[in-house]
């Protein structure tokens, strides 16, 4: 879902703009062109469309010279393009520079060169770029990237790879610290992580890891009829998007035509039991293997947006997107003006995510809002969470769709102190975040203005705050930037000198950072799986819009899915803006329904739709939970609020099985376990108000990991066993 | 519960004579008869056993043998064979009576013991009473529910798909919410009897519960709804975190209506439950359950407050019962606090999911040694 003018404003002026958008679009084809690019050309050329169709066709030519009349006209731009991002002398001297120096020289180049247009970022954009997991993938299988064969590939290219290393670098190590015994890290073992975690008899993920093989054959999972057997021969369509990747950058097996299966590392099934009665996808995948290789693919990436009420999260959010290019200069000037004559003037940027009529009346943001932007080297979307106790059900739906968790602080003297407080959001969504088994956290130390760029304050609070993230919480990657939403410092573009207050500030500006956090999926299944996050009757049409993120897999048009609650397979319709959907990204999804489907409501927020019917629905199951503070212990017959994605259900506490801390473990061997208090770490079982499809994280680990809320706090958090 | 003849004997059997008044009352009654009490009741029977044959209204005695007790119609009906001599039905004849409120019975007990009196005193005692209707609600959800001093009912439970907002059309989104709190609207005058109530706490996450009732007062407005217009004062808006049952005791957390909650046996039930609570997480060794160790406990006069569920009576086992009455006897004569928890309340219920006794000491003691030991000895 872009942010479409057409949903946002109202058109006073009888000049149909989408449809000059459209026409431009069309005219250029095969050329792909994106809105913006042809919005901002046609801005440019004061809405001359065949102007703006020759300026662009100009520009873009030559990614397919054959349809451009002056092919050496369009070399020449390619060649000036390229100027613009390496000077010169470093292109020789490639050994003198680091590749970051590189990245931050062509990054200065970029701002001291306002002239150029976001219609040329964008089709710089356009250029082959390699995808950042393919890189991490070549890197993993240890093939030596052979340096003269990356000379056939354009320079830009090059450098482009040079910064997937770095990120890659930066990223991709683990830092792992067990040290603490009050850590949530039991709960953060990604199946990575799993086999380094040294099993001292202290740590508690030693005694999880140990236990995690657990077989499941003795709860109740398999209320599910097997399906057909699964003939493993065929390349799932992961590994073949896995492989369309490795292809477009693996410079030696251009050409190559067929994927063979075999040279494809395929990930250790540890899901023997749940894939034997899973029916594989039959629908051949050789076009959309194609395509796949006639794509760039950019690597996607999902951020969501926490912190305290206030903190500036909506208002920084709407600047990341206006500086990237994905709201329209017309739009934000659209809600400057009513946002000021709603007398909410400061909420202008804010505006852009809270859209409904209660969150712009009073200033805060109730639901998740998701947006989409791109930069160079990757595309993201944005998941806005609230900020307000109240809705903290939502932010957790927003935490479980996403990679990394983007907290934001207002770095102001009291509201700093009062969103860290026990009552203050800052922590518990923090803790959310890492129950939900994120392990990277990037810090916006953000209304840095009102402090005047001190930085003593920001050290300060990075000290704090670090502890707190490392040692309390357990996060094992942290960074933090200091950025001004409202004046959008530090967010897309570096900190202009004539801020001389902020002169020492010389890291990464926001969205650096976020480029280099890009991971690559960490679902071990291929099967495709969507988790819905809204459902969209259209009325009088025999389809349904759903919109969430895809936990695995691959899908495209055409495609059949399951979704519990309903007996038949629907079809996907159509991806919306896009030819198909893989893991870890958002997507809009257009599915055919029939009249029952649309009215049994059996679609909506929390659905899971699969590939394949294998997901068991779970009433009574087995968990490991993690309590924090407590003002009520747990008695077995306690009932709390079970949250997991949209899912919001009551759970009632049956038994308590074990203990799992070191210390307590023993002790509860010779006496009876009466009680969770706080800080506990125990298997329990537990009872669903009703059934919900629920995994042991070797299957899916979105939908294995749990909080539980009690009287509107957070007490613990879960994984599935 | 109007309580009319009250015949007792020395050794503790006798008859009682009663007129339940409620709902309510019929819950006490559900607490108080045992199968083998004997039971005499208007009820109807046909006497001649061919199809169509008139209902008959007699008056019959039965000595129970099954009970069967339904929350939602609010009766109780008992199964036995008839004890009276009757000149149309044979004594030791098969019959069920239906008691329900307003219908005068009489109950005779081999041994009326001090819970079955407990349950009755609770029941005749209506000074403290406080009924009071709870609306929880978060977006797509609500529950109306009654609390009352020995219950808490779900009345209706309402659940409703509503559209997460959507970029630049929240058409969608808000009229379908504005279906939702019309749906509230129209359940309340079915489910509560709004002149009788106390207060009606409409409870929830943001600013829900302000608009649903701004929405009702609207609608009662304009369609002149004259009841709900005449409750206006006894609506109250309070928070709770979410709409799930489970949240309704943040709702009652509600200082007004703690005031009117104060006395009454919910209020008390939540009081010391709280205090239970808070010793179990303090780890100070005053805060136990399970038969065994609160048996132990009260062996050695240790217990401040004794606390019960009412189902531990219920029990057909007649042992059961006499060891929950032996305690019960116990802990009152030596002048401490017993509380019997109906099992329809929220606390009850938790209470008995944890055995359905526990207690609170006047001092730590460590009941989990103490059976160690004896299980050395
Ligand atoms: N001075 C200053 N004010 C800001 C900044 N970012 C946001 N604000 C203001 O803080 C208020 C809350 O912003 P909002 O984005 O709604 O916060 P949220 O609740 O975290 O989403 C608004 O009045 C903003 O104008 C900033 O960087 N500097
Ligand atoms: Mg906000």
């Amino acid at each position: 879902m872009r942010l479409d003018d057409d949903d946002l404003y109202d058109y006073d002026d009888e000049f149909d703009e989408d449809k000059a958008i459209e026409d431009v679009i069309s005219a250029l084809k095969p050329i792909i062109v994106s809105e913006i690019q042809a919005e901002t050309e046609l801005d440019k050329a004061d809405w001359d469309i065949d102007l703006a169709i020759s300026n662009l066709r100009k520009k873009l030519g030559k990614n397919k010279p054959s349809n451009v009349a002056n092919p050496s006209d369009s070399k020449s731009n390619n060649i000036k393009a390229q100027k613009k991002l390496i000077p010169p002398q470093e292109d020789q001297g490639k050994g003198k520079l680091t590749p970051l120096q590189v990245l931050q020289k062509s990054r200065q180049e970029k701002n001291e060169k306002p002239k150029l247009s976001l219609a040329d970022l964008a089709s710089q954009r356009k250029r082959n770029i390699p995808s950042l997991s393919s890189i991490k993938k070549l890197k993993k299988q240890r093939t030596p990237i052979n340096d003269s064969k990356i000379e056939n590939i354009d320079s830009n290219s090059t450098i482009n790879a040079s910064k997937a290393e770095i990120s890659f670098s930066n990223s991709w190590i683990p830092k792992i610290s067990y040290d603490l015994s009050f850590s949530l890290d039991s709960f953060g073992l990604t199946l990575d992580n799993l086999a380094s975690i040294n099993t001292s008899a202290s740590s508690l993920g030693g005694i999880i890891s140990s236990s995690t093989q657990k077989s499941m054959t003795d709860t109740n999972y398999f209320e599910v009829p097997k399906q057909a057997q699964v003939s493993f021969g065929k390349p799932s369509p992961d590994d073949v998007v896995r492989a369309a990747q490795e292809t477009a950058f693996t410079p030696n097996s251009k050409g190559k035509s067929e994927i063979n299966v075999k040279q494809t590392p395929i990930i250790p099934k540890k899901t023997d039991q749940f894939n034997e009665s899973k029916e594989s996808l039959t629908v051949d995948k050789s076009g959309l293997l194609q395509k796949l290789q006639s794509l760039q693919i950019k690597p996607s990436c999902s951020f969501v947006v926490i912190g305290h009420v206030d903190a500036g999260k909506s208002t920084l959010m709407g600047r990341l997107l206006l500086e990237t290019g994905s709201l329209s200069p017309k739009t934000v000037s659209k809600f400057e003006r009513e946002s000021a004559k709603a007398g909410k003037s400061s909420f202008w940027l804010a505006w852009a995510l809270d859209a409904t009529k209660e969150e712009r009346e009073r200033g805060v943001t109730v639901d998740i809002s998701e947006a989409h932007f791109e930069t160079d080297l990757a595309s993201f979307t944005v998941l806005d969470a609230p900020g307000h106790k109240d809705y903290v059900p939502n932010m957790i739906s927003g935490v479980s769709q996403a990679d990394i968790a983007l907290l934001v602080v207002d770095s102001d003297i009291n509201a700093f102190e009062s969103g860290f407080t026990l009552d203050g959001q800052t922590k518990e969504h923090a803790i959310l975040a890492r129950s939900l088994g994120m392990d990277h956290i990037i810090v916006a130390v953000n209304k840095m203005d009102t402090q005047g760029w001190n930085e003593e304050r920001y050290l300060e609070i990075k000290s704090l705050l670090g502890d707190f993230l490392r040692k309390k919480v357990g996060f094992s990657k942290i960074e933090f930037v200091p950025t001004s939403g409202i004046q959008g410092t530090n967010v897309a573009h570096p900190i202009s000198p004539d801020i001389t207050e902020a002169n020492w500030y010389s890291g990464p500006t926001l969205v650096e950072t976020l480029e280099n956090s890009v991971k690559s999926e960490s679902e071990t299944d291929n099967t495709f799986r969507f988790m819905v996050s809204n459902a969209y009757v259209e009325p009088f049409q025999s389809t349904l819009t759903v919109t969430g993120r895809c936990i695995s897999g691959v899908a495209e048009a055409g495609d059949s899915v399951y979704c519990i609650g309903i007996t038949q397979r629907l079809e996907i319709k159509q991806v919306a803006n896009k030819e198909f959907v893989c893991a870890g990204e958002q997507a809009e999804l257009i599915l055919i329904v029939d009249e029952q489907v649309k009215n049994d409501n059996a679609i909506k927020p929390g659905s899971i739709l699969s590939a394949a019917n294998d997901l068991p629905l779970v009433k009574t199951f087995e968990a490991k939970i993690r309590l924090f503070d407590l003002n009520r212990p747990i008695i077995p017959g306690a009932k709390l609020g079970f949250h997991m994605g949209r899912v919001d259900k009551t759970v009632k506490v049956l038994k308590i099985l074990e203990l799992l801390d070191a210390k307590n473990a023993a002790d509860s061997k010779s006496r009876k376990i009466r009680h969770l208090g706080r800080g506990a770490a125990a298997r329990v079982e537990l009872e669903l108000d009703t059934a919900e499809i629920l995994t042991p994280p070797a299957v899916c680990k979105v939908l294995s990991r749990f909080v539980l809320r009690l009287d509107g706090e957070t007490i613990g958090g879960g994984v599935v066993c | 519960m109007r309580l009319i003849r009250k015949q007792l004997e020395r050794d503790g059997s006798g008859v009682l004579t009663i007129v339940p008044q409620d709902n309510e009352d019929i819950w006490y009654l559900y607490n108080i008869v045992q199968e083998g009490d004997e039971v005499t009741a208007i009820t109807s029977r046909k006497l001649a056993n061919e199809k169509g044959a008139p209902r008959v209204k007699l008056t019959l005695q039965i000595k129970v043998a099954k009970i069967d007790y339904d929350a939602g119609a609010g009766t109780l009906r008992l199964n036995g064979r008839t004890t009276n001599d009757h000149k149309d039905v044979p004594l030791n004849s098969f019959h069920t009576l239906q008691l329900e409120p307003q219908l005068k019975c009489d109950i005779y007990k081999d041994e009326w013991d001090s819970f079955a009196i407990n349950q009755l005193e609770e029941a005749c005692d209506i000074a403290n009473r406080s009924d009071i209707a709870a609306i929880v609600l978060q977006p797509g959800l609500a529950h109306i529910c009654l609390v009352t001093d020995a219950m808490t009912v779900i009345r209706q439970k309402i659940e409703v798909t509503i559209p997460k907002k959507r970029r630049g059309d929240n058409s969608g989104m808000e009229k379908a919410v504005q279906k939702f709190y019309k749906q509230i609207y129209s359940a309340i005058p079915k489910v509560i009897n709004l002149e009788k109530i106390k207060a009606v706490l409409i409870a929830g996450p943001g600013s829900g519960p302000r608009e649903l009732f701004n929405t009702i007062m609207q609608l009662a407005m304009s369609e002149e709804n004259q009841p709900v217009l005449q409750a206006r004062q006894k609506f109250l808006v309070a928070h709770a975190s979410s709409g799930h049952m489970h949240s309704l005791h943040e709702a009652l957390q509600d200082k007004q209506i703690q005031e009117s909650l104060a006395n009454t046996r919910y209020g008390r039930e939540t009081r010391v439950m709280d205090k239970f609570f808070k010793s179990l997480n303090d780890d100070d060794l005053k805060a136990w359950y399970g038969p065994d160790e609160v048996e132990k406990a009260v062996d050695l006069q240790a217990v401040e407050t004794l606390m019960l569920t009412d189902s531990l009576f219920r029990s057909s086992e007649l042992r059961e019962r006499k060891r929950y009455v032996a305690l019960y006897d116990a802990v009152r004569d030596l002048g401490k606090e017993v509380l019997i928890f109906s099992s329809l309340h929220q606390s009850g219920e938790q209470l008995d999911s944890v055995s359905g006794v526990a207690c609170l000491l006047m001092y730590p003691l460590d009941l989990d040694e103490q059976s160690d030991q004896e299980n050395e000895n």
